[in-house]
């Protein structure tokens, strides 16, 4: 008991000494420098102050996401991931699937109306991923199972956009 | 020796330094990719553990980190040498981590409002990306300084840590001075609450 007593109750003075003797560097769990030098080799000098948009970064990043977009659309299509073991989450994601495949199957994807419509997407599945990552921490959270119809609604919409006269169409056939 | 009397070895180093980061950064201005990597050897772990600490997560700080140095290569016209160097390469860091983080969460509320139960849901995200960066193999405090509020814990991390003032803090956090100490206030109290609990189990 005394000797939980004598570390017990740290004063804030404490705390503001603790702080002060946090090392003041820490090293990344991966090498940074690698990405610094493909950015930089492709992102001019400012010589004056400019305006910070700048459009071929977000191109870059956007084009950055496509390819985790594509992963893990090919993780949800296939069903076999162990952390998909909500009983409620997989028919949701199923269905949502099937609609998506089945728009995408009656349009050519080389002519969207919408030209950066998957830049859009892109973003969109990363909601998704995020969402999913944290209903399997908490898988009764209403809101959160909200936002991920939200997101998917938003996806099947963001298609039906890109792609609104071919659809048009098909549903007329 | 007083540990307020710097050793002839200490200062030597000190101004080696400074005399360093002149030549580094003449360097950049010229456009010399090189003196980028320098730059990142000196510092990149220093700008890693800032802004680890102002987001609280291992993944969006190294992410940062590579911006802070993009940027850094982008703007090292607008370094005129009022300040130290590395004072302005933290205030930058300082800067684009803010940023990015406002950003995130500008993002998610543009895509789902704000309504009361988006906002829970919000920071229920936020508790699930710190908790998946809790491998951490951090010190104490650093472990609790990463599950404050955002707001508490970026003003806690500059003054404490960083040793800004208030001040500074309102300016660049855009918050009255008032709030950045009732904000340091809130963190103290916060850790305090947090270290104790811990310590007795």
């Amino acid at each position: 008991m005394g000797d939980v007593m004598s570390t017990d109750n740290i004063k804030q003075k404490d705390v503001l000494a603790q702080a002060q003797e946090l090392p003041k560097e820490l090293t990344p769990d991966r090498d940074l420098w690698v990405g610094i030098e493909q950015a930089i080799a492709k992102t001019p000098q400012q010589n004056i102050y400019q305006n910070e948009v700048n459009w071929f970064q977000i191109g870059k990043i956007a084009a950055a996401f496509t390819p985790i977009a594509l992963v893990l659309g090919i993780w949800l299509s296939s069903g076999s991931s162990q952390s998909m073991h909500n009983n409620w989450l997989n028919p949701l994601v199923a269905s949502y699937e099937i609609q998506k495949k089945q728009l995408l199957q009656n349009v050519n994807l080389e002519r969207p109306i919408i030209n950066n419509w998957q830049s859009s997407m892109a973003e969109l599945e990363r909601a998704e991923k995020s969402l999913i990552k944290a209903l399997e921490s908490q898988p009764e959270d209403p809101a959160l199972m909200k936002m991920l119809n939200q997101v998917y609604q938003k996806q099947i919409s963001l298609i039906k956009q890109a792609y609104k006269p071919q659809l048009k169409r098909y549903h007329q056939i | 020796m007083s540990s307020n009397v710097i050793a002839p070895e200490q200062f030597q180093g000190r101004t080696n330094k400074a005399e360093n980061d002149d030549v580094i950064v003449a360097q950049l201005k010229r456009g010399e990719q090189s003196a980028l990597r320098k730059l990142y050897d000196l510092y990149g772990n220093r700008v890693y553990a800032l802004c680890l600490r102002l987001s609280g997560d291992r993944e969006i700080a190294e992410d940062i980190t590579q911006e802070v140095f993009v940027q850094i290569w982008q703007k090292v016209h607008n370094f005129r040498g009022d300040s130290k160097f590395s004072t302005w390469l933290y205030s930058v860091a300082s800067n684009v981590a803010i940023s990015h983080m406002r950003k995130q969460k500008k993002w998610w509320r543009s895509w789902f409002g704000s309504d009361q139960q988006n906002e829970t849901a919000l920071s229920n995200l936020e508790v699930n990306d710190e908790q998946s960066n809790h491998d951490l193999s951090r010190s104490g405090l650093d472990k609790h300084i990463a599950k404050l509020p955002e707001q508490a814990r970026i003003v806690f991390v500059l003054f404490a840590v960083e040793g800004w003032r208030h001040e500074e803090i309102s300016q660049e956090l855009q918050i009255a001075v008032g709030s950045s100490k009732s904000q340091y206030h809130r963190a103290k109290q916060l850790l305090q609450l947090a270290i104790n609990s811990e310590l007795n189990g």
